[in-house]
C-alpha cells in the first residue's frame, strides 16, 4: 500500500504501471495471507489428526512408526469403551450443563455490573473494580478446603445446582472486566440518543447496548465456557457421585493412575472438543458481525 | 448538598439524565438512582461464593495445616513466607516463572494478535482456520502435556525429532536438556494458550468503527500504519485487559508442566505454580509429599502479591483512563 | 437484528435448560428400616465398581455382593473418590463414612491422630497370621493398635528382553558391564532405562542393604550424617557416572515410571526399571505381539558390596473409620474383614494387577503361579520385602532425594551440591514438624 500512497502523486504516464503494481501487490497480499493461514492451521492441527490417527491405531504403531497417521488397521475399540463400559456420555451431559449454566449465569451478573462500572463515575470506583479483579488473582489451590466446608454447610455438596452456582461465581470478577471494556468501547452517545427518546435504562440495555455488544458478549461467553469445560479441581473435590462427574474429571477417573492405553487418552480428548467445537462454529459468525459498526452508524 | 454520613457517594451519571434530578433525594433514592444496584448482584455472588474460601486461604498461610492433620493447624504467623523467602530453591523458581511469563505472554500476545487480525479479513475456510486454533486451547491442559510429552520424546517415537531426522537434524533432547526444557515448556503453553488472544480480540476488533479505518485509509495510511495509529489506540483498554488475563492464566500454568517434565531436569522448569501443587499436594499420588496447605497457601499469597503487581502496572499503564476516577 | 434475537433467545432456551436439569431431583431416596445399618465404604473411583475397566467391575461389584449375601442386615454404599490424600482427609473428618481405602503413605499419621479404630476385635481367631507379617507389623507399630488391613503390595523390578541379555544382572557392576559391552555394539541404542523421578522409590531398599538408616527410634533423621552420607555419595556416584558414561538415555532425568515406557514400547532401550505390574499394564498393550515373549524380569540389581538386596514395597489399605455407633463399627469392620479375605484379595488384585497380601492367595491360585512377573515379585518381597519407614518425613525424604538425582544426574548440579539441597530442605522440614 505504500507505493500505492507514493504513486498517486504521480504524472498520468505512470498509471499503466500503478496498476500492474496493484494487481501483482493483491495478489502476493492474498498470497501471503492464506499461506500465513495455512501454517498455522498446520501448527495446530497437526498433533490433532496425530491424536487422532494415535487413537485408531494399533498400539505399537504409534510408538514404531511416529510420522505415519494412516493407521494401518483402524480400530474402534477404545472409543467402545469410552461410551459402552464408561458413562461417558452422561459427564458430557453433566459438562453442558455445568459450563452453560456456570457461564450464563456469570454473563447475566456481569452485564449488569459491568453497565454499572462503565456508565456511571463514582467515588470508589477503581477502588471496587481493583477489589473485583483482587478476587481473581488469587490462586485458588488451597482455597479448595474451605470451598469444600462450606459447600457442605450450605448443602451444595455433591449436587448438580451447586456446581452450576459455584462456576457461576468463579468468572465473575474476569467477565466484569471483559464486559466493562467492551462497554467502554460503546460511545455514551447510543446510550445518550436512547435516552433522549425515552427508553429506560433496562431497554437501552437490552435492545441499544446488547446489539452492540455481541461480538464481546460471544466471545466472553466462549472463553468462559471453555475455561469451565475445562475445570477440574473443584469439581474432583466437590462431586462424589460418579454421575455427576463432568468430562474433565470423568477422561481422568477414566485414564486412572495406572492406565497406560494412550488411545484411550487421545480417543477421551478428541471427544472432549468436539463439543466445544460446535458450540463456537455456531456462535462464531457473532464474533464478526457489521453489527457493532451498524449500530453507531445509526 | 451537605451530608454527612454517606456511606455511598451519590452517583452521577456521566451524562446528565434526561428527567429533572432534585436535591432533597432520599439515600435511598440516591442509592438506586447510583452504580451500586447494577453491581449488587455480582458482587453478593461473589462475597457468598468466593470471599470466605480466599480469606480463609489468607487465614491457612499463617498456620502450619497439613493434609495428614487438617484439623490440628496452629496460627504461626509469618513464619510460612519467611522460610519462602530464605528458600533458595523458591527463589530461583520464581525467577524462571518471571522469564516463563514474560516470554509466553508476549509469545501469546503477538501470536494471538497476528492470528486476530489475519482471520479477521475475509477469507475462504476462515472457519477452518479458527476452529484449528482454537481446538488446541480446548484440550485440557493435562492432556495437552500428555500429547507433546510424547511429541517431544526423546526415543524414537518422538514426533518432532522424527520430522527433524527427515530433514537431516540429529535428535535434540527436548525435555532433559536444561535450556530446550525450558524452551519446550514455554513453547507448549504458547502454542496451547493463542487461541484466548485470539478470540478476545477478534471480539475487540468487531467494535473499532469502520469509519474509522475508511477515513485513515483514504488519508494513505498502509496496514501498518492503520494498525499501530488507529486499531491498536482504539482497543487499548481491550488490550491491557487481555494482557493481564494472559498474564495472571500463564503465572498460575502448573498442569502442563507436570505432565511435561515434571518441573525437571532438576527443578529447572518448575514454576511456583508447580510449586504451590507439589508443596501443597505432593508430586503425585505414590510419592506423597509433605501435604503442606499451610505453605501453598503461602505460597498462593506470593502468586497473588507478583500477579497484583502486575496488574497494577498494565492498569496505569493501558486502562485506568481519567473518566474511571 | 435478527442475528442478535436468535442469540438472545438461544441464550434464554439454554438458561431454562440448564437449570432445569440442574435442580431436577437428583438422588433417589434410601429406604432405611431400622433393621439395616447403612455403612459408606470410600474408596477411589479405579478400585471400585464404578471404574471404566470391566474387569475391575466385575471384580469389586462381587465383592459387594457376596459381602450383601453373607451379612443381610448390613447396606454397603460404596461412594468413590478421586484418590488424592486431601479428599480422603476431609472425607474422614465429615464424619460420614466408615471405611476408607488409602495409600500407606498415609495411614501413620491418620492412625496417630485417632482417625481409625482398631479392627482386632472383629477379626476372628488367627487371622492375622494369614497376611504377610510385615503388613501387620507395620500397622501395628504405631500404637500397637491395628486401624486397616493391607489389601495389596506392589514392588519394583527388573524387566529385561531376553534375547538380549541372557542372564539378567545381579549387582550394579554386572549391570554396568553389561549396559558398556551393549553400547559398543549398539552406540544409537540404550541397554535400560530408569525414572528418576522416581529414583528413591526404586533404591530406597538398596540403601537400607547398604546399611544406610533414615530417621532414628525418635523420629531424627540421620540420612545425612557421617556414614550414611557415604553410602548415599557412593550410590549417586554409580549413577551419575552412568549417566555421565552415557549408559541411561537423558531422558531419564525428567521420566516417571509411566513416561519413560515409549523408550521401552520403541525398542530403544532393552531392559528398565519398573513397577511389577508394568507387564499387565503397560507392556500387554503396548508392544507388538511377537515381541512380548521376549520380556522377563528378575529383582532389582543390588549394590556390589550388599550380601542381599532390599525391595521397596508399596501399596493400599483399607481402613477402619473410627465412630461412636458401635452397630456401624462392626459392620464396618466386618466389610474391612470381607474386603480383603481370601476371595476378595484374590480376584480384586488379579483385575487391578497387584500383588496380594495373603500368601496363600499366591501359593494356591493358579494365576500367580503361573505368571513369571509375578513369581519374581514374589522371590524379591519374600527375601528382601522392605516398607520404607512410617515417619512423617517420608515423604519429603521420597520427593527431596529423587530430585538430587535428577538435578545431579542431569547436570543442574554437582553430587554434593544436590544432597546437602536436598539435606537443608529436609532438616527445614524436620525443624518446622517437630516445633509444634
Amino acid at each position: 500500500m505504500a507505493t500505492l500512497a507514493n504513486h498517486v502523486h504521480q504524472r498520468p504516464s505512470h498509471i499503466q504501471r500503478l496498476r500492474k503494481n496493484l494487481r501483482f501487490e493483491v495478489i502476493t497480499r492474498v498470497l501471503i495471507r492464506y499461506s500465513l493461514a495455512l501454517l498455522a492451521t498446520f501448527i495446530f492441527v497437526y498433533p490433532l489428526i496425530w491424536l487422532a490417527s494415535a487413537s485408531v491405531k494399533p498400539n505399537w504403531e504409534i510408538y514404531r512408526q511416529p510420522l505415519q497417521l494412516i493407521p494401518s488397521e483402524v480400530q474402534w475399540d477404545v472409543y467402545e469403551r469410552l461410551f459402552q463400559t464408561a458413562p461417558f456420555a452422561r459427564y458430557m451431559t453433566n459438562s453442558v450443563i455445568y459450563a452453560l449454566g456456570g457461564s450464563l449465569i456469570s454473563l447475566a451478573f456481569s452485564i449488569l455490573a459491568a453497565y454499572g462500572l462503565s456508565r456511571y463515575r463514582f467515588r470508589g470506583k477503581r477502588l471496587t473494580m481493583v477489589l473485583i479483579l483482587t478476587v481473581q488473582l488469587i490462586p485458588g489451590l488451597v482455597s479448595m478446603i474451605p470451598l469444600y466446608l462450606m459447600m457442605r454447610w450450605l448443602g451444595l455438596f455433591n449436587t448438580q445446582h451447586g456446581m452450576v452456582l459455584l462456576y457461576g461465581s468463579l468468572r465473575i470478577p474476569w467477565a466484569i472486566w471483559v464486559l466493562k471494556g467492551y462497554f467502554d468501547t460503546i460511545p455514551i452517545e447510543l446510550d445518550e440518543s436512547a435516552w433522549i427518546d425515552g427508553a429506560s435504562k433496562f431497554r437501552t440495555i437490552w435492545q441499544i447496548l446488547m446489539p452492540v455488544l455481541v461480538p464481546g458478549l460471544v466471545a466472553a461467553f466462549i472463553i468462559i465456557f471453555i475455561g469451565l469445560w475445562n475445570e477440574f479441581a473443584l469439581a474432583s473435590v466437590l462431586l462424589r457421585n460418579p454421575d455427576y462427574l463432568p468430562v474433565s474429571v470423568g477422561t481422568y477417573v477414566l485414564l486412572g493412575p495406572d492406565e497406560s492405553d494412550f488411545r484411550l487418552t487421545a480417543a477421551a480428548s478428541l471427544v472432549n472438543i468436539i463439543p466445544i467445537l460446535l458450540i463456537f462454529s455456531v456462535l462464531q459468525r457473532y464474533l464478526v458481525s457489521g453489527l457493532a459498526a451498524g449500530a453507531v452508524k445509526q | 448538598m451537605i451530608t454527612k454520613f454517606r456511606f455511598f457517594p451519590p452517583g452521577r451519571e456521566r451524562v446528565a439524565k434526561p428527567r429533572n434530578v432534585s436535591n432533597q433525594r432520599t439515600f435511598l433514592e440516591r442509592f438506586i438512582s447510583g452504580p451500586w444496584p447494577w453491581l449488587l448482584p455480582a458482587i453478593l455472588m461473589l462475597l457468598v461464593f468466593r470471599l470466605y474460601p480466599l480469606l480463609s486461604q489468607l487465614y491457612i498461610s499463617m498456620t502450619d495445616m497439613r493434609i495428614a492433620t487438617i484439623n490440628q493447624a496452629n496460627f504461626i504467623g509469618l513464619a510460612n513466607y519467611e522460610f519462602l523467602l530464605n528458600d533458595r530453591a523458591f527463589i530461583s523458581t520464581v525467577l524462571f516463572t518471571f522469564v516463563y511469563t514474560i516470554v509466553g505472554v508476549a509469545g501469546q500476545f503477538i501470536i494471538g494478535f497476528g492470528l486476530a487480525l489475519l482471520l479477521n479479513q475475509p477469507m475462504f475456510g476462515r472457519l477452518v482456520y479458527r476452529l484449528a486454533i482454537l481446538s488446541a486451547w480446548v484440550i485440557s491442559s493435562l492432556i495437552v502435556g500428555y500429547m507433546w510429552r510424547l511429541m517431544l520424546s526423546e526415543s524414537s517415537a518422538g514426533v518432532l525429532n522424527a520430522w527433524l531426522a527427515v530433514v537431516g537434524i540429529d535428535r535434540v533432547s527436548w525435555l532433559s536438556d536444561l535450556t530446550t526444557a525450558k524452551i519446550s515448556v514455554i513453547g507448549v503453553n504458547i502454542w496451547r494458550s493463542v487461541a484466548f488472544t485470539m478470540v478476545f480480540m477478534l471480539g475487540g476488533l468487531q467494535t473499532v468503527p469502520l469509519e474509522i479505518l475508511e477515513a485513515a485509509k483514504v488519508d494513505g495510511a498502509n496496514a501498518w500504519q492503520r494498525l499501530m495509529r488507529v486499531i491498536v489506540p482504539y482497543l487499548r483498554p481491550l488490550i491491557g485487559l487481555n494482557l493481564i488475563f494472559v498474564t495472571i492464566a500463564t503465572f498460575n500454568v502448573y498442569e502442563q508442566i507436570l505432565a511435561l517434565t515434571g518441573g525437571g531436569p532438576g527443578s529447572a522448569t518448575e514454576t511456583v505454580g508447580l510449586s504451590m501443587f507439589k508443596v501443597a499436594f505432593g508430586s503425585s499420588i505414590g510419592t506423597g509429599g509433605l501435604g503442606l496447605l499451610g505453605r501453598g497457601a503461602a505460597i498462593g499469597t506470593v502468586m497473588f502479591i507478583i500477579t497484583f503487581i502486575f496488574a497494577l502496572i498494565y492498569l496505569r499503564l493501558w486502562i485506568f483512563t481519567k473518566e474511571d476516577d | 437484528m435478527s442475528k442478535y434475537v436468535r442469540f438472545v433467545s438461544f441464550m434464554l432456551v439454554a438458561v431454562m435448560l440448564s437449570l432445569s436439569l440442574s435442580v431436577a431431583p437428583t438422588m433417589a431416596q434410601d429406604e432405611e428400616s431400622d433393621e439395616v445399618i447403612t455403612i459408606r465404604y470410600l474408596t477411589p473411583q479405579w478400585a471400585s465398581s464404578r471404574d471404566g475397566r470391566v474387569e475391575r467391575q466385575i471384580a469389586f461389584q462381587s465383592v459387594i455382593d457376596s459381602f450383601h449375601l453373607t451379612n443381610p442386615n448390613i447396606r454397603l454404599q460404596e461412594v468413590v473418590y478421586d484418590g488424592s490424600q486431601v479428599t480422603a482427609a476431609q472425607e474422614i473428618l465429615s464424619g460420614e463414612i466408615d471405611a476408607i481405602w488409602i495409600n500407606n503413605f498415609w495411614y501413620p499419621e491418620w492412625q496417630r491422630a485417632g482417625y481409625f479404630a482398631d479392627i482386632t476385635p472383629y477379626l476372628p481367631e488367627g487371622e492375622e497370621a494369614e497376611f504377610f507379617d510385615w503388613t501387620i507389623e507395620e500397622l501395628r507399630s504405631i500404637n500397637g493398635e491395628l486401624g486397616a488391613l493391607w489389601h495389596n503390595t506392589d514392588t519394583p523390578i527388573f524387566f529385561y528382553r531376553s534375547d538380549v541379555l541372557d542372564e539378567a544382572p545381579q549387582t550394579w557392576s554386572e549391570l554396568r558391564a553389561a549396559a558398556e559391552a551393549f553400547r559398543a555394539d549398539n552406540p544409537r541404542d540404550y541397554l535400560f532405562t530408569m525414572p528418576m523421578r522416581n529414583w528413591f522409590q526404586l533404591n530406597a531398599g538398596m540403601y537400607a542393604a547398604l546399611g544406610g538408616e533414615l530417621v532414628d527410634e525418635d523420629g531424627v533423621p540421620v540420612l545425612f550424617e557421617d556414614g550414611n552420607r557415604e553410602i548415599w555419595l557412593e550410590m549417586f556416584e554409580f549413577f551419575v557416572g552412568m549417566g555421565l558414561d552415557n549408559l541411561i538415555p537423558s531422558e531419564a532425568a525428567v521420566n516417571t515410571h509411566d513416561s519413560q515406557m515409549p523408550l521401552v514400547y520403541t525398542g530403544d532401550v532393552s531392559a528398565f526399571y519398573g513397577n511389577n505390574n508394568m507387564f499387565i499394564r503397560a507392556l500387554q498393550s503396548n508392544l507388538p505381539p511377537d515381541e512380548l515373549e521376549l520380556w522377563e524380569a528378575a529383582p532389582l540389581p543390588r549394590p556390589d558390596n550388599a550380601e542381599t538386596g532390599l525391595y521397596v514395597a508399596g501399596g493400599w489399605v483399607i481402613a477402619l473409620v473410627a465412630n461412636d455407633d458401635e452397630a456401624r463399627q462392626e459392620a464396618a469392620a466386618r466389610w474391612v474383614h470381607h474386603a480383603t479375605a481370601f476371595n476378595a484379595n484374590r480376584d480384586t488384585n488379579k483385575a487391578g494387577g497387584w500383588v496380594p497380601t495373603r500368601p496363600a492367595v499366591i501359593e494356591q491360585d493358579p494365576f500367580y503361579a503361573e505368571d513369571r512377573f509375578m513369581q519374581v515379585t514374589l522371590a524379591a518381597l519374600n527375601e528382601g520385602g522392605y516398607v520404607r519407614p512410617f515417619t512423617p518425613l517420608i515423604g519429603v525424604i521420597t520427593e527431596q532425594m529423587a530430585l538430587a538425582m535428577a538435578s545431579a544426574f542431569s547436570g543442574e548440579a554437582s553430587i554434593e551440591d544436590a544432597l546437602s539441597a536436598a539435606e537443608t530442605t529436609i532438616m527445614a522440614e524436620y525443624a518446622a514438624l517437630s516445633s509444634d
